[in-house]
């Protein structure tokens, strides 16, 4: 028996299925079993078991106006839909809805670059186009414009953008939400909307200034579930003439505090991109080595102390900052030198200058660099083993717990002091240690990320995660370290932690959920945004 | 323990193809012609740090089959090629290759109308053994079972008289008590990709 949406019956469900087939094609919309298998969430923290979220379908319309038919057919049959751009989310749920049995709105098909501008530094593109696509477009026609890039690149900018997905280079550019201009959307009840200057018929300015006039409505569809996004505009950044990275590394745990101050206000005076923490003794992603394994296992932990003494010894320093620079070749050379100012007072501070590239970079520079950060889509980041001590096994893919914390020194080791008791507490083996470092891909904030395994062929260790993340949620919360993003299984919970004034914004979203979408046909319970019949229900 | 050449001359037996020359000297494909049209594979990926897939790589040469090596990371391999190649039109391409690599090129197959149809997931097993997990069309498994004592040569065999399949799918665990000295531990797996449609498979 096939998969039905909720409350629809198979009579309505076979209806809605045929008209979807006479708007977008026979050979567009998927029902077999191995097709729709397609669109489980690859890192499911659930896979195989029954709380795993499976689709009924899929669509994949090429326009915006097929969009529009098929989204005023889900609202006739109410039939849930939930677009996706490209499908690739991983971590954060892939291509896979909130509720099973929904239909998934495809928008692959919707590729088309509709206008890059590298004068005023600018594209528009539809939810299709991945990162590879737009980085040979820029590249074939020689267009001096960069895209900033996640890890990997085979994305969609849209999809990425609309769950607040972040990448690697210039200031705001690498938030890319915050970097979008403009989009299109087709709303619940299938009207195609154009926000900020786009709704101007003949504004050329659409991809260039926000707000337009009145309000802006923009956030509405970001992690949301108000409609359905079929072109965006992004702001881009004019490709640099040289790049140059250096390093500061500092000798003492405290000396964090002075050295984030520092990249503070660097990063947001526009003189350094984003700013890269580290530890030289094993930070993000690197694991101590034997000797300071054995200094960490000492029974009540190792001191402070004796943590310092061992980076001096080893000649390493405690913690590290690479600052990356982009413009001409005298201005990034003399933003270094500043940079050395800014942080000449640290005692013990140690400079090191790395990796400079006057464009084109070489084969051999650009087999270095590391390339997300000048804008060079790749699949690297598929290479990075997952063995560790806390999952010796490999694993079938990951998911994240992502708390944003404050831009601090403080903040750092604030986090690292109650995650490691989390772990301690539930008798773990610890993702995070007196040098874990947070990522800095917002543009304005410190997001403590850390990557949980799962496995398709592990229930047990599977539901020892899921426990885990939620704990950490709880402790996260109870500090005021919210989530940015998170996959569908723990977003209720997420969401529930933002309750100011007895869930204010909750209210607030389900009144605009109510009023724009009353049959509660788009992403149900995307973000805890359930339409109204199904609030308070137990759902998969 | 049988040798390879032996082992091959039974594949082919089971396959209805004539015999080999000497392994160490090129085959011409036109010689292993099935009683029937082949599907052509136009691209065999082989992970570049594995024996067990160089070994592989070497045979697919040798059977003419146009073989790319990859090193964990797919980037180049998608970008400057596959990519341009796939957005050509569909195109069935093979590999034995880690894991990681399999699924970012399934992933990226899947959205252009393409599906794994072959997959065999081999391991080293603690008492020298070696194990093949297979599952995908019927009839590939089926051959499988015939090369899996020597799936480095009849791998390449395979795709190089590679039969048209229907969608019905199996699956098999076959165990190899004397593998061969090239077998690596790791995840590494043999793959084929081609479009979703039997009906869109190329056929020479």
């Amino acid at each position: 028996m096939p998969l039905l949406p909720p409350n629809v019956s198979a009579t309505n469900f076979s209806q809605a299925v045929s008209q979807f087939r006479a708007v977008v094609g026979q050979e567009w919309v998927f029902t077999s079993d191995d097709d729709v298998a397609l669109y489980k969430d690859a890192y499911s923290p659930f896979w195989g078991e029954k709380e795993e979220i499976l689709v009924s379908a899929a669509v994949a319309p090429s326009t915006a106006e097929e969009v529009s038919q098929v989204v005023r057919i889900a609202n006739t049959f109410k039939i849930p839909i939930y677009p996706i751009s490209t499908g690739k989310n991983l971590g954060y749920g892939g291509s896979a809805p909130n509720l099973s049995g929904s239909v998934v709105l495809d928008l692959k098909r919707l590729n088309r670059i509709i206008e890059v501008d590298d004068k005023r530094h600018f594209a528009i593109v539809e939810p299709g186009v991945a990162y590879f696509d737009l980085y040979r477009h820029i590249q074939e026609k020689g267009l001096r414009v960069q895209a900033d890039v996640p890890d990997p690149g085979w994305g969609s900018l849209i999809g990425n953008a609309l769950d607040h997905g972040v990448g690697y280079g210039f200031g705001g550019f690498r938030d890319h939400f915050y970097s979008h201009c403009g989009m299109e959307v087709v709303l619940p009840n299938g009207d195609i909307v154009r926000t900020g200057m786009g709704a101007l018929p003949g504004a050329k300015t659409w991809a260039e200034y926000h707000y337009g006039a009145g309000p802006y409505v923009d956030g509405l569809f970001s992690q949301g579930n108000f409609g359905v996004v079929t072109k965006m505009g992004f702001h881009l950044l004019p490709a640099p003439e040289a790049y140059l990275t250096g390093t500061v590394i500092v000798p003492k745990r405290n000396d964090i505090i002075p050295l984030v101050e520092g990249g503070n206000r660097l990063e947001h005076a526009g003189v350094i991109g984003m700013p890269e923490y580290g530890s030289p003794l094993g930070g993000f992603g690197g694991p101590p080595d034997p000797e300071l394994r054995s200094i960490l296992a000492k029974p009540g932990g190792a001191s402070v102390a004796e943590l310092e003494q061992h980076a001096e010894t080893t000649n390493r320093g405690f913690f590290s900052l690479t600052v990356q620079f982009y413009g001409g070749e005298k201005v990034v050379r003399a933003q270094w030198e500043y940079a050395k100012e800014v942080f000449a007072g640290i005692r013990g501070v140690k400079f090191n200058e790395g990796d400079f590239i006057k464009f084109p970079a070489t084969p051999e520079q650009l087999e270095k660099a590391h390339k997300v950060a000048i804008g060079v889509p790749n699949m690297s980041i598929f290479t990075i083993g997952a063995r560790s001590a806390f999952n010796p096994s490999p694993t079938d893919g990951h998911l994240w717990f992502s708390p944003i914390i404050p831009k601090s020194g403080e903040a750092i080791l604030e986090a690292q002091d109650v995650f490691m008791k989390v772990f301690r507490d539930m008798n773990m083996p610890s993702l995070v240690s007196p040098f874990s470092v947070p990522a800095t891909w917002m543009f304005r904030a410190f997001v403590f990320i850390m990557g949980l395994p799962v496995y398709r062929n592990n229930i047990e260790q599977n539901k020892k995660t899921r426990e885990l993340v939620k704990h950490l949620i709880q402790v996260g919360a109870e500090h005021g370290w919210g989530e940015y993003r998170t996959p569908p299984a723990f977003q209720q919970q997420v969401t529930d932690a933002y309750s100011y004034n007895n869930h204010a914004l909750r209210r607030l979203h389900e009144t605009l959920k109510d009023a724009m979408d009353p049959n509660g046909i788009i992403s149900a319970g995307r973000y805890g945004i359930w339409p109204k019949q199904m609030r308070g229900q137990t759902k998969v | 323990m049988s040798n390879r050449r032996e082992f091959l001359q039974l594949t082919l037996a089971a396959s209805a193809l004539p015999a080999l020359a000497a392994r160490n000297e090129p085959i011409d494909p036109e010689r292993l012609a099935l009683n029937g049209p082949r599907v052509r594979v136009d691209d065999v990926i082989v992970e570049s740090t594995s024996p067990m897939a160089i070994a592989f790589g070497n045979e697919a040469t040798r059977f003419g089959l146009e073989v790319q090596g990859v090193t964990d990371d797919v980037t180049d391999l998608w970008y400057q090629h596959l990519s341009v190649r796939w957005n050509r039109g569909p195109a069935v391409v093979a590999g034995l290759t880690l894991s990681t690599t399999l699924f970012c090129l399934e992933t990226l197959a899947n959205d252009r109308g393409m599906r794994l149809w072959f997959r065999a997931d081999h391991a080293a097993l603690a008492n020298g053994q070696a194990q093949h997990e297979v599952s995908g069309a019927r009839r590939l498994v089926d051959r499988a079972a015939v090369f899996q004592r020597d799936w480095v040569c009849g791998f390449a065999g395979l795709l190089a008289a590679l039969p048209p399949w229907q969608p019905e799918k199996s699956q098999s665990n076959f165990i190899d008590p004397f593998p061969d000295p090239v077998w690596a531990p790791g995840p590494m797996v043999s793959w084929i990709i081609a479009p979703r449609s039997a009906a869109q498979l190329p056929l020479v």
